[in-house]
């Protein structure tokens, strides 16, 4: 391959989930799950364009499921979720947000908003379309030396979170429907696949400078556009996991450049797009009796067996200089789109029980010569005729190069097939909510109360908050940010207690498998007021928010029980009296030195019931006595 | 509409100088920033000027006239163009089915150039977009009226009523009006009662949520309306809706029993005091085990008269409202009463001019579910005295409807008679336990 014609260019579009306290459009609170649930169905009808067909993409969602179940939260959601009311107006809130991060990136806020409806009719939004609007264009983020473009910031609302899915019907929960999103798009650029996470991590903390974005898993996502050729732009939808953003690059890029070595490979082999033999056969009979265990059940299902002729691509569909990039997966990934298993190709067979002797039948049945090569599609026969003409046409495309997909991505940093790109944006304005002009006096005070930069907040803390830099850094990126710099000015413990405990205790207990998600900031604050009080130990923290989230404790029981157990003065005070008088003939021996033994005798009988500071400076006290 | 539509004062003039007309891409400097795109006109009623466009990625901005530093066209905008969808074969024994378009939109196409969305009609296009009805009958459509429902006055379901009279004669074997939600019901008692004894089923239906949305529930109402007509096992007037916020049952009310109880949910309309008559579950009719099929003699009386009032009584109620009412030459008045049938005490002298000065009175109650019985108690009983008549289980709207075609249709001493004759399902024998 000439590497000079080919170069790798990569634009991201970042999808943040703002913690607004509203969704975008109605008053429900989307991470407040304690409600009843309600299941509803519905159906999902591509609508007509003014062409008088619906556009590709959409005739190929249709054709997949329309049944739609979706199970809703009351708390999280309400009427406008379920499509049966209205949106309500913009949230302030979001907006105002989505400002705020706009002038941190020198973006210009156009003059009045406009929602639009932008068709997505999988199910994951119950109209069948998502809101989205621009609300700026235009800036720069910078990363180090790198200066990217940014094309536009929009607002749009986060889709349901998918349950399940077969080929009848999806299941979707409603819960993060309608969240405020933001989606910061940025221009695509040659960089060094390297520099990607960082410029995402860059502008995902300059959106926390805010303190107003969702953390977590899921709140944070970002579509990559990989393009080689300067052509054909593979946008991978929904990529959440930064460390894996470099391998899906790198993915992408040696899948893409199999492709084009295909494409030259079968120039070379006098293949051309307008010279493409391509033929189908059903060959059933074939395998009448087969030792392939999956042939001989589609067949005992009255399923068919169908081989498709790759005309000159014998040892193209299997190969794969790079792990998983063979032409062959990505067909299979096509064919699941359409409710099938996968394919077999000739590269790999005789294999999984198909002997020679069926390949060669088959290879006469498609009259093929030694390069010709084929795939075998089996199955039920509903969906068979699209599914073997999509084969068709993806292996006629190899003689083209590289198609436009959105694909999506896997675990392991890989990406499949997920359905063809749209042409242009199906988007159409959202009658139910009049246009907002965004004023003069909004864009001054937004621009007044700018937050301070990620360095400057990283210095404050360390600076003047006293922080060290791993907890400075911890807590600037947890979910726990706002709460600890309201926490720092509201109550008396140290800001390097709060900070240690809002991050490493609770990572620990989510690694634990403790689902502290449950637990409320409002909560949170209650425990260090208490712990600021004397009520609760310093030493118990951890043990309170197991108890709230394992046994379903209120904290305000917890409280009660430890205001009531509360040891008074005096009880403490007899108590290391005690010690003290069973520990006197080492303190006789060692003096002041004995005071870590005493120590860790007290701490054995109060831990978790008094702080330890106390204990501490009441053996201080006795001893001195 | 003109070339420029929407645009006036300032922004008119920046686009006229500048020899821009709607869908042209233009390109606007402001003094910040640059965009180009696509000139849209501007519906909204606004006095200040704002010049919208949408963009190449499908968004549509705003964009201040006052921060417009320059505008410049950089090429003519292509006119949208529509191509009609063929019409499907369809069987030709297969019930002839009329679908009258009365201005609420069955279906609709969007124009993703413009972002207009246009309403879709004829047959060929209903059967593009509802490719199910083909396999039920052979529709015919034809557009009645263009006007919203709220918009709708009792001359309209004359007219509509003589359309559906010539449909019969047509030979169609079932109607479908298509028709908006805000008074859909009204019409459907209006029709119930001008088309008294119909031989042929006329299903009123609509959509709760707007026919642009891959979510409407328009669709699935006009299947079950098309299949329902087709059954040829019901004749009469009936309104088609969701039966819940679920895709997947339409009840098919009684014209004179249902009410929109809900601004926006799809299944808004209810059925009072009685079951829907029939539910359409995909393909599975069932009918109501109480339905009896109508075989009487086709009479319809299709005038209505309007000047008829509905009044709600409330604490506080002016009494010379029904003075005015009086001096207005009202044929007759429904009163929405309170509980069994009362109005406070201090209206019977207004009650009592109208009712001598000939006009019909009739009670109604506004809990909407249950019966009038204005005998159980003193102020009742005064009412009754006075001459009020009690209107049984008549929901409000259906007596005022009802009141309205019978002085359009009969002589002022056969109202009475007219009101208390229970003629298209309008009252219920007994008030059934468990609803
Ligand atoms: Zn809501």
């Amino acid at each position: 391959m000439d590497k000079k014609n080919y170069e790798l260019k990569v634009g991201l579009e970042i999808h943040q989930q703002l913690a607004s306290s509203t969704k975008l459009f109605c008053n429900c609170n989307g991470f407040n799950n304690n409600g009843n649930e309600v299941y509803f169905k519905r159906i999902l009808r591509p609508t007509q364009s003014e062409l008088g067909k619906t556009d590709p993409a959409a005739l190929f969602e249709s054709k997949k499921s329309k049944r739609m179940n979706y199970i809703a939260d009351t708390n999280t959601s309400c009427l406008v979720e379920a499509d049966e009311e209205p949106p309500h107006e913009i949230s302030q809130e979001a907006l105002d947000i989505a400002l705020t991060i706009s002038y941190l990136l020198g973006a210009e806020p156009v003059d009045e908003i406009h929602v639009m409806r932008k068709l997505v009719i999988d199910g994951s939004n119950t109209t069948g379309f998502q809101r989205t609007v621009i609300i700026s264009t235009g800036g720069e983020l910078h990363v180090q030396d790198l200066t990217i473009p940014v094309l536009s910031i929009s607002l749009e609302e986060d889709a349901s979170r998918i349950i399940n899915k077969n080929r009848e019907e999806s299941t979707y929960s409603l819960d993060r429907l309608s969240i405020p999103l933001i989606e910061i798009t940025l221009a695509p650029m040659k960089f060094k696949k390297e520099e990607t996470e960082k410029i995402a991590l860059t502008l995902g903390r300059l959106m926390r400078t805010t303190g107003k974005v969702a953390r977590g898993i899921g709140t944070i996502r970002q579509d990559v556009n990989i393009s080689i050729d300067g052509k054909n732009i593979i946008e991978v939808k929904g990529v959440q996991q930064l460390d894996i953003l470099t391998d899906i690059i790198e993915f992408e890029n040696q899948r893409q450049s199999n492709l084009i070595k295909i494409k030259e490979e079968l120039i070379e082999r006098g293949v051309k797009e307008d010279n493409f033999n391509i033929r189908s056969a059903e060959i059933t009979n074939i395998f009448n009796n087969t030792n392939s265990k999956l042939i001989k059940k589609v067949i005992e299902n009255n399923g068919k067996v169908i081989a498709i002729k790759a005309p000159k691509f014998r040892g193209l569909i299997g190969k794969e200089d790079h792990k998983g990039t063979r032409l062959g997966r990505d067909i299979s990934s096509l064919v699941k789109f359409f409710g099938f298993g996968g394919i077999f190709h000739s590269d790999e067979l005789p294999n999984y029980g198909i002997t020679e002797d069926e390949c060669k039948k088959v290879t006469n049945k498609l009259e093929n010569d030694d390069d010709d090569g084929f795939i075998i599609l089996t199955g039920n026969t509903e969906n068979m005729d699209v599914a073997v003409k999509s084969i068709e046409n993806r292996l006629l495309q190899c003689t083209i190069g590289i198609p436009a997909e959105t694909r999506m991505p896997t675990e392991d940093g890989m990406t499949n097939f997920m359905r063809p790109r749209p042409g242009s944006a199906r988007m159409y304005p959202e009658t139910d909510i009049i246009p907002v002009k965004i004023y003069e006096e909004k864009r001054t005070a937004i621009k007044k109360s700018l937050p301070r930069s990620y360095e400057e907040q990283i210095d404050n803390y360390k600076n003047n908050i006293g922080l060290n830099d791993k907890l400075s850094v911890q807590i600037f990126d947890s979910k726990y940010k706002t709460l600890f710099e309201k926490l720092i000015k509201k109550v008396n413990v140290p800001a390097n207690y709060i900070a240690a405990q809002l991050t490493e205790t609770m990572i620990n207990l989510s690694r634990n498998k403790i689902d502290i998600t449950k637990i409320t900031d409002i909560e949170l604050e209650k425990i260090f007021k208490e712990i600021e009080s004397g009520v609760i130990a310093k030493e118990s923290f951890e043990k309170i928010i197991e108890d709230m989230c394992q046994n379903n404790k209120k904290i305000d029981e917890i409280i009660n029980e430890m205001k009531e157990n509360k040891l008074t003065d005096e009880d403490i005070e007899k108590i290391i009296l005690k010690i003290i008088d069973m520990k006197k003939e080492i303190i006789k021996e060692k003096g002041n030195d004995s005071f870590s033994i005493l120590m860790g005798e007290a701490m054995k009988q109060l831990r978790g019931k008094v702080d330890g500071k106390i204990v501490s400076d009441k053996i201080q006290k006795l001893l001195n006595n | 509409m003109s070339e420029l539509s929407g645009y006036k004062n300032e922004s008119l003039k920046i686009l006229n100088n500048a020899g821009i007309s709607i869908g042209d891409l233009i390109k606007i400097t402001t003094k910040t920033t640059e965009y180009s795109g696509n000139l849209l006109p501007r519906y909204e009623y606004s006095e200040e000027n704002y010049i919208v466009i949408k963009l190449s990625n499908g968004y549509n901005i705003g964009i201040d006239a006052k921060n417009i530093t320059n505008i410049q066209k950089i090429m003519g905008g292509e006119k949208p163009k529509f191509i009609p969808p063929e019409k499907p074969n369809v069987k030709e024994s297969l019930p002839k089915i009329a679908i009258l378009g009365t201005g609420g939109t069955i279906a609709s196409r969007i124009d993703y150039k413009t972002g207009a969305v246009n309403p879709a009609f004829s047959a060929e296009e209903l059967y593009s977009i509802i490719p199910e009805l083909s396999s039920y009958a052979n529709i015919n459509t034809e557009l009645i009226s263009n006007i919203a429902s709220e918009q709708m006055n009792p001359e309209d379901w004359t007219n509509i009523a003589k359309k559906v009279i010539e449909k019969i004669n047509e030979g169609n074997q079932g109607i479908i009006i298509g028709h908006g939600t805000d008074t859909m019901a009204y019409t459907s008692a209006a029709l119930s009662f001008a088309l008294e004894n119909c031989p042929i089923p006329v299903i009123i239906t609509g959509a709760q949520r707007s026919t642009d949305r891959p979510s409407s529930d328009a669709s699935l109402n006009m299947i079950s309306s098309v299949i329902m007509a087709s059954k040829r096992v019901l004749n009469g007037v009936y309104l088609a809706m969701h039966s819940s916020i679920e895709d997947n049952e339409v009840s098919i009310h009684s014209g004179t029993r249902v009410r929109k109880n809900h601004t926006s949910k799809r299944d808004a309309f209810q059925s009072i005091g009685i079951d829907p008559i029939a539910i359409v579950n995909q393909d599975k009719v069932t009918i109501g085990e109480e339905y009896i099929k109508n075989n009487n003699q086709f009479n319809p009386k299709i005038k209505f008269e309007e000047n008829v009032s509905l009044l709600k009584f409330h604490p506080g109620f002016n009494s010379e409202i029904i003075d005015k009412i009086i001096e207005l030459d009202a044929k007759g008045i429904i009163l929405e009463g309170t509980g069994l049938g009362h109005v406070n005490s201090r209206c019977n002298k207004s009650i009592k001019k109208a009712i001598d000065n000939g006009m019909f009175v009739g009670m109604t109650s506004q809990c909407l579910q249950g019966r009038i019985k204005m005998t159980v108690y003193s102020a009742g009983r005064d009412l009754l005295n006075i001459g009020v008549i009690p209107l049984e289980d008549m929901l409000p709207e259906t007596a005022l409807v009802k009141l309205m075609w019978a002085y359009g249709n009969y002589e002022n001493k056969e109202i009475k008679n007219i009101m208390l004759n229970n003629i298209a399902r309008e009252y219920t024998e007994r008030s059934i336990l468990g609803r």
